[in-house]
């Protein structure tokens, strides 16, 4: 298994402080446990948008921090595709700029272009020239998804991306997200504390407690029993 | 005074005030006045009766004499300093800022004391110390010639003391006037020349009771505006801009009797 | 109220100083709301200083500073001719300088209160810190930007205190509205006193419901 992702990192925000330790390969890996553990911050370390106190972090087997050597490559640089638990559009501009602004080159033509194709990918064109403050938080999440794979991102990372929705649309979204990691051959790490995502789609899961991590582990897509004896709830 | 001086040499050497050269359209010759408050009626009526005959613009910049020198002593684009005290303009000519020769001096003020109507009008000085006078408008005398004369002649009248902690001070005499005119004070030690279009009369302050309040003016203008700004100060001292003067109750150079 | 002047004065003075203020403003307000750097809390301090000063000793250093004696003040006689203060110009930078803070102020909340996630994202998606906050920052505090901005013309609008200092009281050449009423106040003329104060009051008012409406939209 290639190393899309390594984590061995002290991370402290305010007074909180997350040990975060894991390595996680292609696919859909899964940070699973209570809220408030650090699986948000361990995220935003990936992305640089924190800066770990102590360790390093590796994307693609590129050092992108380590404190003991002063690396720091800024967020801009680490070709990132990341989406929130709400959206983050701008709602002063359509869908399609949203998307359109993620798009990292080539003349403003062939951006839009760009931008169209993803927002069809994920079934959102027909949104494309909407107000972007009036979608729906489904709409709003597949705008975010493009937005977050327009830019050819080598990692993508999901922070709750489905808890503000409901049931029927969080399945449709799994599954979408399930079919473009797998078409795109991407690596991507979800921050949940819903045990659905993880049966539902996930190939591999890091488990938290509150301030570090415990371990990873594989699990076999559907199997909720693997999942349930992981956290000792099974039989 | 020795450090007043220092200071305005200082001034003098480091060529203080600005050389305005604000080019007024040749058709329309305008010039900027700054005046002491009090010449704010009769310089008005002043201005336009010059207007009226040679079609020169006066405008008026009015304040009390002390800010004014300041402003020239800054930069102020004036073209006439008329100031109410002629120590004032003395300062702007040493600091390089007026020019010596057109020094004049166009009137004497009077202060009055002046009560609203109504009001139990005192007729002479010492008559302020009737506590019932509660609030006393004076201009404030570290910078205003007039406030300066009022608190001389509380002084001389002997009654400062027993008046200071009601003694209210306006930044100008027209600021010192409305205090009075609007109630905020029971009596107030203002220029004639403000009063005399009210139709009362009000106490004249005896003219012994302060030191004379010798009002001066000098051209402070630069470049092409020094002409018109000569021919404003010659009419101030004509017999039409004397005879102006003396409506609006200012005693004129070389007739110094009170004239009432 | 028959000379229009002042009014018309003052209110390009107060546009002036409302492009010198608001970018300033916002500029600062930008530095004081994303900046991490020694010397902010000094750099806030001044800024601010212009609404607790008494407008008197705000006019006074900016005489001193201005003046035909100050370096700035003889810069500025060379290159244009004529003295900087006592013109409207020097209006203008004292209105700018009053308004200052409340641009300020108004603009540095509604940078903070911009959500950090749609920074970020643009962040992740790329963009250099100067693009996120042309495309990102700026736009979604504009609400309140604008408030600020709106705030500070009201503030050069009514400034006084600053401006007779540096700019004088000189009818038709930099006495504006303010002025315009205390002058009309001092000489007794309680009609042009009371149409000035109440044209400075309905902008004032006008003014400030626009800003409440702008601030009340921003949530």
């Amino acid at each position: 298994m290639t190393t899309a992702v390594a984590v061995d990192a002290t991370i402290t925000t305010g007074p909180f402080t997350v040990e975060a330790r894991f390595e996680a390969g292609p696919g859909i890996t899964a940070l699973f446990g209570p809220s408030g553990a650090g699986k948000s911050v361990t995220l935003a370390a990936i992305a640089g948008l924190l800066r770990p106190a102590a360790g390093w972090v590796a994307i693609d087997g590129e050092v992108v921090a380590d404190t003991t050597r002063a690396v720091h490559v800024p967020t801009q640089q680490r070709r990132l595709g990341m989406v929130f638990q709400h959206a983050a559009l701008l709602t002063h501009r359509s869908p399609l700029d949203n998307v359109g602004l993620a798009v990292r080159s080539g003349p403003s033509a062939s951006r839009r272009q760009e931008a169209r194709r993803w927002l069809d990918r994920v079934h959102a064109g027909h949104l494309a020239a909407s107000r972007t403050a009036t979608l729906s938080g489904g709409e709003q999440q597949r705008v975010a998804l493009a937005r977050a794979l327009a830019g050819g991102p080598r990692l993508l990372l999901l922070d709750e991306p489905f808890s503000a929705l409901d049931q029927p649309t969080r399945r449709n979204l799994r599954h979408l997200v399930r079919d473009l990691v797998d078409e795109q051959e991407l690596a991507a790490l979800v921050v949940t504390h819903d045990l659905a995502d993880i049966t539902a789609f996930a190939d591999h899961v890091v488990l938290y407690e509150p301030g570090r991590t415990l371990g990873t582990h594989a699990v076999r897509r559907g199997h909720a029993d693997d999942v349930a004896a992981l956290l000792g709830l099974a039989p | 005074m020795i450090l007043r001086s220092a200071v305005l040499a200082v001034l003098a050497a480091t060529a203080a005030c600005g050389a305005p050269s604000v080019q007024s359209s040749p058709a329309a010759p305008a010039i900027t006045v700054a005046a002491a408050s009090d010449l704010r009626v009769a310089f008005e009526e002043l201005g336009e009766q010059l207007h009226a005959e040679t079609g020169l613009e006066v405008t008026f910049s009015f304040g009390s004499s002390g800010q004014l020198r300041e402003q020239i002593l800054n930069g102020a684009p004036f073209d006439v300093f008329a100031s109410a005290n002629v120590e004032f303009v003395d300062d702007v000519i040493s600091a390089g800022c007026g020019d010596p020769a057109t020094k004049t001096d166009y009137a004497f003020g009077r202060l009055v004391l002046w009560t609203p109507p109504g009001g139990v009008a005192p007729s002479t000085v010492a008559d302020l110390a009737d506590p019932s006078y509660r609030r006393i408008a004076i201009a404030n005398p570290d910078h205003a010639p007039y406030g300066k004369a009022a608190e001389q002649a509380l002084a001389r009248a002997g009654v400062l003391d027993a008046v200071g902690g009601r003694l209210v001070f306006g930044e100008n005499i027209a600021d010192t006037l409305r205090i009075a005119q609007s109630g905020n004070a029971d009596v107030g030690l203002v220029a004639r020349s403000l009063t005399i279009g009210d139709g009362r009369d009000h106490a004249l302050v005896p003219e012994n009771l302060h030191d004379p309040l010798r009002q001066a003016l000098v051209v402070t203008a630069t470049g092409d505006r020094r002409a018109p700004a000569r021919a404003f100060a010659a009419f101030v001292g004509s017999d039409a801009g004397r005879r102006i003067m003396a409506r609006y109750g200012f005693a004129l150079p070389g007739e110094r009797e009170d004239p009432r | 109220m028959d000379d229009w002047f002042p009014l018309w004065l003052s209110v390009r003075v107060a546009f002036g100083a409302t492009v010198i203020a608001g970018g300033a403003g916002i500029g600062f307000a930008y530095v004081l709301a994303k900046g991490r750097f020694r010397g902010r809390g000094l750099l806030e301090a001044l800024v601010t200083l212009p609404i607790v000063l008494p407008p008197t000793v705000l006019g006074y250093y900016l005489l001193t500073n201005l003046g035909v004696n100050s370096p700035v003040g003889r810069a500025w006689e060379g290159l244009v001719g004529e003295p900087l203060v006592f013109t409207p110009t020097a209006a203008v930078i004292a209105a700018s300088v009053s308004a200052l803070p409340f641009v300020v102020r108004t603009a540095r909340a509604a940078i903070e209160g911009v959500d950090g996630r749609l920074e970020a994202a643009a962040r992740v998606a790329g963009h250099p810190e100067w693009r996120v906050a042309a495309l990102v920052t700026l736009p979604v505090a504009a609400r309140g930007l604008t408030a600020g901005v709106a705030l500070g013309f009201a503030r050069a609008l009514g400034d006084f205190g600053a401006t007779v200092m540096v700019a004088g009281n000189i009818p038709g050449r930099t006495q504006t509205m303010p002025i315009a009423v205390y002058d009309a106040v001092q000489a007794g003329d309680g009609s042009t006193a009371r149409t000035g104060s109440l044209l400075l009051v309905g902008v004032a008012v006008v003014v400030l419901l626009a800003v409440t409406q702008l601030s009340a939209r921003e949530r």
